[in-house]
């Protein structure tokens, strides 16, 4: 590892392998350009958006409608007369369905999910014309069905060419909080935004003019980004790398062009935001990202197959340090139960079949994220 | 303090202020020094106050209050605080500073700190502890001894809270209240005695020599030592006033003096009413502004007093302090995870030397565009002490808009200045400012204006160079660019305003700054001994 991962003048490098003169038009919102006594190969950013692709239920999606919370499954178990009270109090709701929170795991819906029998979970079940990504990390959004847990063989076998697909819209896809105008949009970016999670980015292109691989590096950072007077993350910071190798991802990818894909990775990287402490791990990952040399912005798409195991910890239980989960009330917020969407992620699972039970053990998905430029550090000591 | 006897306490209080502040009051048998003639005032700028009470009364005294605007005369605060006075609203503002300055200090929760005996209220004008305190607080604030009158009239105040129902504390409180509230602290005050190696002739007196020296070298009250040096007359003699001024500039306050010298040169003061866009330079947050502020003084820190290094090489150092926040604007990576580390920039870097620092190209800039102009235009008053007038009062402004259409800031400065009504003094300015459009509005490096490669080419006073290393070159070898150091350096300093001791006495110090290889340590050493320095032209009345 290197001391300063970006010691590049990013511009001249990307100039140089995208074949422009030189430095673009500084657009009004752009954040500088390198000193130009910078030099070096090695290019960093700062994630200032990573989501997950979110993609909106069109009018067949969901023919039985959106999935209901904690609270609309009370109310509509109730008699009409006798909904009247809590839908004029939403304290009353709230204290009718407590505790929200459990100092017993055991009794927590949300901890425990697998212990409790399945509600059901509407999903998009129809054929979807959606963004997927292929194995030569381009990206397709030809109309197929859900895609099907696969032999263990079968998988082994097509994974190097297999497509992406982002099977956890299907399970989200019916949920009135992640519809593009939901929760989830809304709250896209909080995690970075509030110093929960920052992600950061290496390219080193040193070998590509000799037409090999290019490294790219994908890190998570203890540190928070800075947010600029325009509310956004700053560009050119210095961040170190997480201190836990393995929150350290390492892929080799091809740069053509100003687009960079990578080969399959295995990905950790620290999920966080309020009171969720958790880690992606993304299995097989791909990461396409388009180096625009007029702003030094990277962007584009990760896809892999998210862990069932890491899904359930961080998107389901919602744990924290505690291991006390808040997935009750994020999962009411939203509009689904935890028992349902563990089951439905269960049964669209799509990667990593467990060769003794034949049950896939992952699920695919599809971020998009943006970065601008960064100088990426080497691991520091804790003050 | 007791609500109910707030107002018997406040009228009484301004009563005997007035008193105590009014020269009708001074009695004929008046000490020495209060039959001094005084030659000047010089109102405490806002930092020589916050200094002043930070080193009597410690760091964990806060000032609640906002102070009169510092007024700026050629080119420095410190310099226009001789003509600066306090309006009525001035002086609440001081008076609730004053207030509220006592109450810390008297308060139950820091009195230990500074009153280490018990007073007795019976009798304060016989109470040692009551007269201790004044006294010695009385001396620090007002840079000398109390006389006998400034002192019986604060003892009077305590007096007179008790007599009315307060307690010895509150009395105290009203009394250190006075002080902080009074001309003779809110203004050095210079005073003149008969110079008994002259006849007929007057000098500072030792206390005005003190003050002058220690505001000039720590930007704060004479410390103890200093007090004691002046009591003795050391300062009168040569010798004595060399081995203060030498302790002086050895102690590490001469850094915060220095520091206020930097920013008071430098406008740091403006600082605080600089606004930039929100959206076109995100970066510019408060703790960058300051850290850019910090940035810029660690380096003439480092530079002139730690380094001791030749002044003109500032213009072209390649090094500078660096932190986090600042690596965003500089665009270079800082390992240091908090505080500062000493950046290199490289040879194919465009910066290099003080003007290439984003405290300077932020401050002189608009708040959505960089001001090839004003930059020129500060360089020219700082590091020149040349003054360009300003626009005449018939400019038409109108021609900025047509001028709007042009691509870069080059191309609309050359249109302005084919206006003859313009031309005369942009011709002073924009060629040195234009070098430095390399940095946007914060100093961000760009190579491009609207698509536009910048041209970096200019001029000064007929040397062609290009950009800020060449700048900074030529700034660095321009014969006015010391003198006009010693220069500021004098007139922050407080020396004589007498124009034919000032020109002597520039000269001289020019010289000797030279001959030192242009060390600042050496001009201030240099200044502060001058006999000149200390020179006063108005002579003594013997007989008043």
């Amino acid at each position: 590892m290197i001391n300063v991962r970006n010691t590049v003048a990013l511009f001249a490098l990307q100039c140089a392998i995208l074949g422009f003169v030189s430095v673009g038009i500084t657009p009004a919102h752009a954040a500088g350009i390198a000193d130009a006594g910078l030099s070096g190969q090695t290019s960093g950013y700062v994630l200032t958006e990573f989501r997950l692709v979110i993609p909106g239920a069109g009018p067949e999606d969901c023919p039985d409608g959106f999935n209901e919370g904690y609270s609309q499954r009370f109310l509509a178990s109730l008699p009409p007369e006798e909904r009247l009270p809590y839908e004029k109090d939403p304290q009353m709701l709230q204290q009718a369905l407590a505790p929200w929170y459990y100092d017993d795991p055991a009794q927590d819906p949300c901890a425990n999910p697998a212990a409790l029998p399945d509600p059901g979970m509407r999903t998009i079940e129809r054929p979807l014309a959606m963004l997927r990504m292929e194995a030569d990390g381009s990206l397709s959004e030809r109309e197929q069905l859900p895609s099907q847990c696969p032999a263990p063989e079968a998988f082994a076998a097509e994974l190097e060419h297999r497509t992406i697909d982002n099977q956890y819209w299907r399970v989200m896809g019916c949920v009135r909080g992640y519809q593009p105008e939901g929760l989830a949009a809304a709250f896209a970016d909080s995690a970075i935004l509030d110093g929960s999670m920052t992600i950061l980015l290496s390219v080193d292109a040193s070998a590509s003019d000799a037409g090999e691989a290019v490294e790219v590096g994908i890190y998570s950072s203890r540190e928070p980004v800075t947010i600029g007077t325009d509310g956004k993350p700053l560009a050119w910071a210095s961040l170190p790398v997480a201190a836990e190798e393995r929150f350290h991802n390492v892929a080799r990818g091809q740069l053509h062009d100003g687009v960079l894909t990578t080969d399959r990775f295995d990905l950790r990287i620290i999920q966080a935001a309020q009171r969720l402490d958790s880690e992606l791990y993304l299995r097989d990952a791909r990461l396409r990202l388009e180096l625009d040399p007029a702003t030094g912005v990277a962007s584009g798409y990760l896809a892999g197959y998210w862990d069932i195991e890491s899904l359930a910890h961080a998107a389901i239980r919602i744990q924290d340090r505690t291991g006390l989960s808040s997935g009750k009330p994020a999962a009411d917020a939203h509009g689904y139960t935890c028992p349902g969407k563990y089951y439905a992620v269960q049964r669209l699972a799509d990667g990593h079949p467990d060769p003794a039970t034949g049950n896939c053990r992952s699920i695919s998905v599809l971020f998009s994220l943006r970065g601008v430029p960064a100088f990426v550090l080497d691991a520091q000591p804790s003050p | 303090m007791p609500d109910v006897n707030y107002h018997r306490i406040l009228l009484l209080l301004c009563l005997v202020l007035w008193g105590a502040s009014t020269p009708a009051a001074v009695p004929a048998t008046q000490q020495a020094q209060a039959r001094d003639a005084i030659v000047a005032m010089y109102r405490l700028t806002q930092s020589q106050y916050r200094q002043s009470i930070a080193d009597i009364f410690g760091d964990s005294v806060r000032i609640y209050g906002r102070f009169e605007p510092d007024y700026r005369r050629d080119r420095l605060l410190a310099a226009g605080s001789a003509w600066a006075s306090v309006s009525p609203s001035g002086f609440e503002q001081y008076d609730q500073m004053g207030r509220g300055i006592a109450e810390q200090v008297l308060g139950e929760q820091l009195r230990g700190q500074y009153l280490s005996c018990e007073p007795n209220g019976d009798s304060p004008h016989h109470d040692p502890c009551i007269q201790f305190f004044l006294a010695g607080y009385g001396e620090k604030l007002f840079r000398r001894p109390l006389t006998e009158d400034e002192l019986a009239s604060r003892l009077d105040v305590v007096a007179q809270v008790i007599a009315v129902g307060g307690t010895v504390q509150e009395g105290l409180q009203y009394a250190l209240a006075s002080l902080l509230t009074s001309p003779e602290f809110l203004f050095r005050i210079e005073s003149v005695e008969p110079d008994p190696q002259s006849l007929g002739q007057s000098r500072l007196n030792a206390y005005s020599k003190a003050a002058r020296l220690s505001y000039f070298l720590w930007n704060t009250t004479p410390d103890a030592q200093l007090l004691v040096a002046a009591q003795r007359g050391e300062l009168h003699d040569p010798e004595g006033l060399r081995r203060q001024v030498a302790r002086l500039l050895a102690s590490p306050r001469l850094e915060t003096g220095m520091r206020s010298l930097f920013a008071d040169m430098l406008r740091f003061d403006t600082f605080g009413e600089l606004s930039k866009d929100v959206e076109l330079y995100p970066v510019f947050t408060s703790t960058v502004a300051q850290a850019m502020q910090e940035q810029t003084l660690q380096t003439l820190i480092q530079h002139l007093l730690v380094e001791n290094a030749d002044y003109r090489d500032v213009f072209t150092r390649e090094s500078m302090p660096m932190e986090r926040q600042l690596g965003m604007v500089y665009t270079v990576p800082v390992t240091s995870p908090q505080g500062w580390d000493a950046y290199r920039f490289s040879e194919a870097s465009a910066r290099g030397g003080l003007l290439s620092q984003a405290s300077l190209l932020s401050l002189h800039a608009h708040a959505g565009s960089s001001s090839p102009t004003l930059r020129g235009l500060f360089v020219r008053e700082t590091f020149l002490c040349q003054t360009v007038p300003p626009p005449p009062a018939d400019v038409d402004f109108t021609l900025e808009e047509g001028f709007a259409v042009e691509a870069t800031a080059r191309e609309r400065l050359t249109r302005h200045r084919s206006e003859p009504v313009c031309a005369g003094c942009h011709h002073l300015m924009d060629p040195i400012g234009l070098t430095l459009e390399q940095f946007d509005g914060v100093g961000m490096y760009r190579t491009r204006e609207n698509g536009h490669v910048i041209d970096v080419s200019g001029e000064l006073d007929g040397r062609k160079f290009a950009g800020a290393k060449g700048l900074g070159q030529a700034l660095s070898e321009h014969r006015r660019v010391p003198e006009c150091l010693v220069d500021t350096v004098y007139r922050y300093a407080g020396g004589p305003q007498d124009a034919s001791v000032q020109r002597t006495l520039l000269e001289s110090l020019t010289a000797h700054f030279a001959a030192s290889g242009y060390r600042l340590r050496d001009l201030l050493q240099q200044i502060a001994t001058s006999e000149d320095f200390y020179a006063v032209s108005t002579p003594v009345d013997q007989d008043a």
